[in-house]
């Protein structure tokens, strides 16, 4: 607090006749603050203290104040910002905020492209046809969290922080896979259905069930099996990268329905229900073919690249893995549920998607 | 045996076992079959007779591919194929083999056969990138030939990435909600290269800055200071939250665009939180927050060019004129590298806003007088928050100068500062002579701050 003594002083000089001094001799915000670095350095999670520290569950503030600060009587009303806590709350989101600032990576420097052998051409034309696919749908996953940024009140801005960096992740696999398939003589081939259908989540619970538990998750999954399918240390490395920013994007949303299901367990029902339509239990069109893995050009290319070429023993080699592809995908779908509180869901997924699905465990 | 049956009635038959499995009507489906029918599929492997068959079924009703969505069945000698779309592994075909009597001999459910249709696909063939450098596989560098043509208008309504061979219009999902296909809606010329240089120069304030260089201040010094960091904290993250939103109104066409605007919204939420640990790390804290009527402004805004105008050339080069004055505010290495940071990040952001405002202008005659009026506007607003932000005003006055009259003296320095980036940003964007058109409240709160 500043001294009497001093406001006096500053009041009493020339030109300080008309220092109001208000703000600083009577704060409406919390003072004495004084944070320190980590091991981490000076995190978000480091300043969450005191009154700048975890928000109540309902709020007020429509006008943009930052959680904290002092409010002004005469400020302007945005009247776009969710007021309670759990609609967009995610307990993870600050430190993977902070991790994702610690691991950004370049791909026009960190992949060593210099290095990329020539591939056979069926293998090139598969993973050229594979990055198509991947550089169509990944910005979705960036314009989805932003549909819904604006909506994100400056008391819970950590989360709008969180969807910052995801987008500029999203740029990132945007870029690397176009890269990548315009890197090695082929270019890109054939667009499909793309994910534009992501766009209409209606609210931030929707969008974190069908874009981070379902989209991402199995994006995430595919990732990590990689080494599978990549035939060069350059796509190894592509895929090890990207999967590291899938499992952020996916813990975010993990989290938030955590947090939802804790704090408001009558929507869980209302969760199921997104989780209905992206397995496509409540119909589907030969368009949206493209489903939770990707359409048939992608599952092609995808059988090639694990079978490592086209002959018939290739294929059926190729359609092997895949099978243990997507049982990756569906398992891990399947304990993500666990984790978010939706462990029942495992007797209401759709019979075709229960064959792949690991007895569950005691 | 003669096989007696017809080719339409083989068919018909075909349809009717799709249709049992659909309703999961087992015992009619499974009367269909003759009792040494063999079955293979996917996941289960091959069996072989009808009692196999029904505890297969009976366990796992779906197993026979009956949630697919199947095309019209064609007939291949005593057998009918049918293509299947929905399953894990894309396409599957059926192939139901019928025996003289019309009964299921086999029921092979698998992939289907391989078409490389998208092999086909007759696309631009890059060359192999060569002399890559210190700056590596840029976008500029990939985006070779034909793949670096942005159209003026951009005719695919979804996600179909720039360069690709589009789908066919059955399937190419639904169309998208983007708003904006025009080029001169968006584009900057530079877009690539920012974006690249946004990842290169990326600074991180956990890491990066020298917290441990923060000395205590007087404490009034310090009130000021923090005051100072709360406005562009929050205003910050007004632009940021604003700009993200907007990302879902582009057209993919223009995709080095929207991959600049990631690096900005990124860059923003760096000064959100990096002002904010700032306010918060020596016996300080947040201020009082801004009257807002930039913010409601930048949240108003019409036109992803209007919001341009406020945010990268209004609010970015009055911040960049701060910047240049970081060394006079900030007490600490701390505070200098912060004020560098930010510096650096908004010479990127007023590049694109200067860019686009050009392109924006040369698109058409009419685009001039209506960057004026937003310029008008924003001016107005920003105006306002100024001359009702009392708490800014003095916060400015007791951190600039080691007496109020000092202070009071470097504020119309540092407006005067902010005003000439201001003017100097809008002749870049092909705007000039626009200090005869100040709006009066904003000249005016300017040379009386």
């Amino acid at each position: 607090m500043v001294s009497t003594d001093v406001l006096e002083q500053l009041r009493k000089e020339p030109g300080g006749e008309d220092l109001d001094l208000s703000w600083i001799d009577g704060p409406a915000a919390e003072r004495g603050i004084r944070v320190t670095p980590g091991k981490r350095g000076l995190t978000i999670e480091d300043i969450a203290v005191g009154t700048y520290g975890s928000p109540p569950e309902e709020t007020r503030n429509q006008s943009g104040r930052m959680r904290g600060a002092a409010p002004r009587k005469d400020a302007q009303m945005i009247e776009k910002h969710w007021l309670r806590k759990s609609e967009s709350w995610s307990e993870s989101a600050s430190m993977l905020y902070e991790e994702a600032l610690q691991r950004q990576w370049s791909s026009a420097t960190d992949i060593p492209w210099e290095d990329m052998p020539e591939l056979d051409e069926d293998l090139e034309l598969a993973m050229s046809q594979l990055c198509t696919f991947l550089t169509q749908v990944e910005f979705i996953a960036g314009d989805v969290p932003g549909k819904f940024a604006p909506n994100i009140s400056a008391d819970h801005f950590e989360m709008g922080l969180f969807l910052a960096s995801q987008i500029m992740d999203e740029g990132r696999h945007l870029d690397v896979f176009r890269k990548r398939a315009l890197a090695n003589g082929i270019g890109l081939l054939q667009a499909g259905p793309g994910a534009v259908g992501l766009l209409q989540a209606q609210s931030f619970v929707d969008m974190t069930a069908s874009l981070h538990l379902v989209g991402e998750g199995f994006v995430q999954s595919l990732f990590r099996m990689g080494e599978m399918f990549a035939h060069s240390e350059v796509d190894k490395k592509i895929f090890r990268l990207a999967a590291q920013d899938e499992s952020r994007h996916v813990a975010f949303g993990v989290m938030h329905l955590k947090h939802m299901i804790e704090t408001e367990p009558e929507r869980k029902e209302e969760i199921h229900s997104y989780l209905d339509r992206m397995e496509g239990q409540v119909g589907s069109t030969p368009s949206q073919s493209s489903g939770l893995t990707g359409g048939g050009d992608t599952t092609e290319a995808l059988a090639i690249l694990l079978g490592g070429g086209k002959s018939e023993a290739q294929l059926d080699e190729g359609y092997k893995k895949l099978m243990a592809v997507r049982r990756r995908q569906f398992n891990e779908y399947v304990h993500r549920l666990d984790v978010v509180g939706l462990g029942d869901r495992r007797e209401r997924l759709p019979e075709r998607v229960r064959g792949f699905i690991d007895p569950a465990r005691e | 045996m003669a096989d007696t049956a017809t080719p339409s009635s083989r068919t018909a038959l075909a349809r009717t076992y799709l249709e049992y499995q659909r309703k999961r009507d087992i015992d009619s489906f499974l009367g269909m079959m003759s009792d040494d029918i063999e079955l293979e599929m996917p996941v289960v492997g091959t069996l072989t007779g009808k009692d196999a068959a029904e505890q297969l079924f009976r366990a796992r009703p779906s197993a026979g591919g009956g949630e697919l969505l199947w095309a019209e069945p064609t007939l291949e000698g005593n057998t009918v194929a049918i293509i299947g779309a929905g399953s894990p592994f894309g396409p599957l075909r059926l192939r139901l083999t019928f025996n003289s009597e019309d009964k299921l001999s086999r029921v092979e459910l698998g992939r289907q056969p391989l078409t490389m249709d998208w092999a086909k696909a007759p696309t631009e063939r890059p060359p192999r990138p060569t002399d890559l450098g210190a700056e590596g596989f840029t976008l500029r560098k990939a985006d070779a030939g034909g793949y670096a043509w942005a159209p003026d208008h951009w005719p695919y309504q979804n996600d179909t990435p720039r360069g690709a061979w589009p789908a066919v219009e059955a399937n190419r999902g639904i169309l998208a909600p983007y708003t904006i296909y025009d080029k001169h809606e968006v584009w900057a010329d530079s877009s690539a290269d920012l974006y690249e240089a946004a990842i290169r120069e990326r600074w991180i304030p956990a890491t990066h800055i020298s917290w441990g260089t923060i000395e205590p201040l007087p404490d009034h010094v310090e009130a000021s200071l923090d005051q100072i960091f709360s406005n562009i904290s929050e205003l910050q993250y007004n632009s940021n939250q604003v700009l993200m939103g907007w990302l879902k109104e582009i057209s993919y066409g223009y995709h080095e665009v929207k991959l600049y605007l990631s690096t900005q919204a990124f860059d923003q939420a760096r000064h959100v939180e990096a002002f904010r640990k700032r306010a918060l790390s020596n016996g300080g804290g947040l201020g009082v927050q801004s009257p807002g009527f930039m913010n409601r402004t930048v949240y108003a805004a019409f036109r992803f060019t209007e919001f341009v105008t406020y945010t990268n050339i209004i609010r970015g080069s009055f911040f960049a004129g701060l910047c240049e004055w970081g060394d006079k505010l900030g007490r600490s290495q701390a505070d200098r590298q912060l004020f560098e940071g930010m510096a650096n990040d908004l010479r990127r952001h007023l590049v694109y806003g200067t860019e686009h405002l050009k392109y924006y202008i040369r698109h058409d005659d009419a685009n001039y007088a209506r960057v004026e009026n937003w310029l008008g506007r924003g001016e107005a607003m920003f105006a306002a928050d100024l001359r009702r932000d009392t708490a800014l005003r003095e916060a400015h006055i007791l951190a600039l100068g080691d007496s109020v009259a000092e202070g009071k003296q470097r504020l119309r320095e540092l407006r005067e500062t902010q005003l000439q980036k201001y003017l100097r940003t809008l002749e870049a964007a092909s705007i000039y002579g626009h200090e005869e058109k100040l709006v009066p409240a904003f000249k005016d709160v300017i040379e009386n701050p």
